[in-house]
């Protein structure tokens, strides 16, 4: 029964990772998908990280499959990266293209390193989550297939991270990405008014974000349709304003310029650059295009080391808007939160 | 064009639709529609169970759904729309190809109900239902449930949430154990890394729960990470095989965890709790992002630099023009013959010299920054971590100090948050300033982006009584 | 709808055993549910908790927070946990006739 914690760590390190444990002096590249590690030892690690299937999810024959390339290439041990890479750690440097051939066999193409498009993360969306507005792990393996070059070679500006999250509860991280793809609602929640007697309404009223849920008469509540924001907040409170989404109402939205590192520009959340763009399964050929539309703007236009937030500071949004061709709206400028005149433009230093 | 929709006679939920002509040239859809029709069936959105309500609609073919643009990508076909028996998947068989692993491929390889994909991805509208409740005694945290709103694919499906192991690491030997366990009990199905940082097993059925989690500890893998606790704890390689990390943030992990088990595994905060490790500036882990608590290695001396390797480099074709010119704080010069200088006073100690340049390291006065209040979402949207404390010693091996501080921030957020109330939305509410002394820390410049604007400040009789003394 | 009758008294519930009518709490419901949540008998100790949270419900319409309940009936964190093994969330609110707690967001 639980209480043992997580896993010793002199269990799950690599034997090369033991022997060199932080005395790792210098990285390099030497080819896409493949990073080289030397320590103070004089020991090199190479590593080799291939892409996973969209939101990591693998069946056990596959994984199976992986254990035995671990076994027989990485002394039986391997890592799952943040963004849902596979790493096989400690690789003889003889050996490196025979694993990446025995991957690509399997269809894992090898890649994701220094600047080309690393792996994409989503969210479970369509698979098994109650909130979804789309399908990010199929958005995800279009826009992969889309970007396939940009996967195993290093021919952009600099890393390019692509998200998506189902809906904006953004367990998909979304907005922490270069391009963030999050599912949005557009309808309003039903107010179910027999499960409502299930419910806590004080803690419905006060989850709500923009009030919009007010009480009307004993034990029931009403949404004022003019104020809500589709935030699935009330729904995920309480089943009575549930379910939420239609297949016409739901779709997606497109955030840019997501970064956690400090180099550049620092950290910055993603803004949104296209409201709504509609579901389209299976290929969602709004959503990839509009993808490949910002990466192509952005290649043609950055300089070297420049991510796309980078890139947009120093251009400007009304730079932005015009090279990728996107209209601007009103929905762009955010009038909600308290900070919201920050959104606005306090000058007149304007790109023409 | 005739529509025939059967609905929910309560709440009037569509939950299938057929054209005349659908009905009157495909048997089987007309099977399924006579099938329909005659059984009690239950609403996925009211979950009111009775006999379905025909509604016929005339709509124009134009105004119909759009017809299916063509597939962006080069790999994928597009699909023929014809009728297709119950249990085909054409949707889930359009992502199954291309360059890359498909997870559509995986689901069908286990026993996932893939009609509860497959149907979400033809209606665009999920398929998985609200609510839902499952509880073992003895585990307070670690189990959920998926309800369905689908109950004839599916009734639901329980999963347990595995915390990972340090640096993400796996041992062939643990991950057989574990695809055994899920064979075994669930639908042999990995959910590898959640972006929470968890394992996950999903399609447990209720009575196997107990087995199957008695069988997850006994391979050595703990549960827990659902509710309002500390959730997973999350941290970049580090030492394990990073040369830039600035203290050991898989020692760290793996003594908060000793620390904090029980925080981790009995709910008791007004909301969830992430906290996240980075070991440098790079935040691989994204904890400025998301984590409310979030420890990042800083450093405060200069970048040391190796002339000779970066001589060497500059020589070998690395591009020291770009480097100087794109470091954020101006602070890098290069001259041939004189080496690379770093002006400290400058210097945001960012990291991007060391990542680009081999020969630059950080220097050796290191430590952690606190960081407070990331998140993606909450009430107020997606919100930055700020500093808390800017630096701070992390010395092991239990890191006493900074997990005192980081216990006693937990504290002031669970005395005085509301319910559901993430850190970041707590203080947005109460004020960061009001946060940093109910904190306790000491005011340093470090933690301004700038000072204040208006002069709208508060002064209790006391002070200003204490400054005229003075 | 399901039924369950406790002591003679028959009750709506869901799917999961919750009371679908909160307002139709009455002690034989504790009972009745208790060896589901893991608890062979109830004491003294678990009816405190169980009157507080059903107490606090009418009064305020939601469920205390851990921090309050533990320092209102006096038990501490690991006691509360060791009296209801599912936890105050789930099993101590469910013996309550608080209402079912939801997602995992």
């Amino acid at each position: 029964m639980p209480g043992i914690g997580i896993p010793s760590l002199a269990s799950s390190l690599p034997p090369i990772v033991k022997r060199n444990y932080g005395r790792w002096i210098s990285h390099e590249h030497p080819r896409p998908g493949v990073i080289k590690h030397d320590s103070e030892s004089g020991e090199a690690c190479f590593t080799v990280r291939a892409a996973m299937p969209p939101n990591a999810r693998v069946s056990t024959s596959t994984m199976r499959m992986l254990c035995g390339l671990a076994d027989e290439f990485a002394e039986g041990f391997f890592r799952v990266t943040q963004r849902n890479s596979i790493e096989f750690i400690g690789v003889p440097e003889g050996r490196i293209e025979e694993l990446i051939a025995r991957l690509a066999k399997q269809n894992f193409p090898v890649g994701g390193t220094n600047r080309s498009l690393h792996n994409t993360t989503c969210c479970t969306g369509y698979m098994h989550c109650h909130l979804a507005a789309t399908d990010p792990a199929a958005i995800m393996k279009a826009i992969s297939e889309m970007l396939h070059k940009e996967y195993t070679t290093d021919c952009l500006p600099a890393k390019l991270k692509i998200s998506g999250s189902g809906c904006i509860n953004n367990c998909g991280e979304g907005s922490c990405a270069d391009i963030g793809i999050v599912g949005i609602h557009r309808d309003l929640p039903p107010v179910n008014a027999e499960k409502l007697k299930g419910c806590e309404l004080p803690l419905v009223i006060s989850v709500c974000p923009v009030g919009a849920i007010k009480p009307k008469g004993p034990g029931m509540v009403e949404i004022d349709p003019k104020k809500c924001i589709h935030c699935p907040a009330c729904s995920v409170a309480c089943a009575a304003f549930a379910p939420i989404g239609s297949p016409d109402g739901d779709g997606v939205a497109i955030v840019v310029g997501g970064k956690a590192a400090n180099t550049g520009d620092g950290p910055a959340i993603a803004k949104m650059v296209i409201p709504y763009l509609p579901n389209n399964p299976p290929y969602f050929p709004e959503i990839t295009q509009a993808v490949r539309n910002i990466v192509d703007v952005w290649v043609a236009n950055a300089q070297p080391d420049e991510r796309i937030g980078e890139w947009i500071n120093r251009i400007g949004w009304e730079k932005f808007f015009q090279k990728a061709k996107l209209p601007m709206s009103f929905r762009l400028v955010d009038g909600y939160d308290a900070r919201s005149l920050e959104y606005a433009k306090a000058n007149v230093r304007f790109r023409w | 064009m005739e529509k025939i929709k059967l609905c929910c006679a309560k709440c009037g939920f569509t939950i299938e639709e057929y054209t005349a002509e659908e009905l009157a040239t495909v048997p089987r859809k007309e099977k399924r529609y006579k099938y329909l029709k005659a059984k009690s069936s239950i609403c996925p959105s009211c979950l009111a169970s009775g006999r379905l309500a025909e509604t016929r609609v005339t709509v124009d073919a134009a105004t119909g759904p759009a017809p299916k643009a063509a597939p962006a990508s080069s790999v994928a076909a597009p699909i023929a729309h014809e009728v297709h028996a119950e249990g085909d998947t054409p949707m889930m068989d359009a992502m199954s190809t291309g360059h890359f692993p498909s997870h559509a491929v995986e689901l069908k390889k286990t026993r996932y109900p893939a009609q509860m994909y497959e149907q979400a991805l033809q209606q665009r509208r999920t398929q998985w239902g609200y609510g839902g409740y499952v509880s073992l005694p003895g585990v307070a945290s670690g189990v959920l449930v998926r309800a369905s709103a689908r109950p004839e694919i599916t009734k639901g499906s329980n999963f347990v949430r595995i915390m990972d192991p340090c640096g993400n690491f796996f041992s062939t030997k643990s991950m057989y154990a574990l695809c055994d366990i899920a064979d075994k009990y669930a639908y042999g199905l990995l959910h590898l890394l959640s972006t929470g940082g968890d394992l996950e097993l999903l399609g447990i059925p209720t009575e196997n729960l107990k087995p199957a989690v008695e069988e997850i500890t006994a391979i050595g893998f703990d549960i827990g990470s659902t509710g309002d606790d500390y959730r997973t704890s999350e941290e970049c390689i580090g030492p394990a095989k990073c040369d830039l990390t600035l203290y050991d943030t898989l020692g760290l992990r793996e003594a908060w965890y000793k620390r904090f088990l029980d925080d981790v595994q009995y709910p008791r905060f007004p909301h969830k709790i992430k906290c996240k490790f980075s070991g440098c500036p790079n935040d691989c882990v994204r904890g400025c992002q998301k984590a409310d608590f979030f420890l990042c290695g800083v450093y405060r001396d200069a970048p040391k630099i190796n002339q000779e390797k970066v001589s060497k480099w500059v020589k070998d074709g690395g591009d020291i023009a770009t480097v100087c010119s794109r470091c954020p704080g101006k602070c890098l010069t290069w001259k041939n013959g004189d080496g690379l200088k770093v002006d400290n006073d400058s210097c945001l100690h960012c990291m991007y010299c060391s990542n680009k340049v081999p020969g630059v390291r950080p220097g050796d006065d290191r430590g952690v920054a606190i960081m407070v209040g990331g998140k993606l979402r909450g009430k107020f949207g997606p919100m930055l971590s700020k500093v808390l404390v800017p630096f701070m010693k992390a010395e092991p091996p239990d890191y006493k100090e900074v997990f005192d501080a980081l216990e006693r921030f937990t504290e002031v957020y669970d005395a005085n948050a509301r319910k559901k109330e993430r850190v970041g939305d707590f203080i947005l509410r109460i004020g960061i300033d009001e946060f940093y002394r109910l904190c306790g820390v000491e005011p340093v410049p470090q933690m301004l982006a700038q000072p204040r604007t208006n002069f709208f400040t508060h002064w209790e009789p006391e002070e200003v009584k204490d400054e005229r003394r003075l | 709808m399901p039924t369950i009758t406790l002591s003679g008294e028959p009750f709506e519930v869901d799917e999961d055993g919750f009371l679908k009518d909160p307002a139709r709490w009455n002690e034989s419901v504790a009972k009745g549910l208790a060896s589901e949540e893991g608890i062979s008998e109830l004491t003294e100790d678990h009816w405190k908790v169980i009157r507080y949270l059903n107490n606090y419900y009418k009064q305020f319409g939601s469920a205390p927070m851990v921090r309050k309940l533990s320092k209102e009936t006096g038990f501490d964190l690991k006691t509360i946990y060791k009296l209801f093994p599912t936890g105050p969330a789930k099993g101590a609110c469910k013996l309550a006739g608080l209402p079912k707690p939801t997602g995992c967001i």
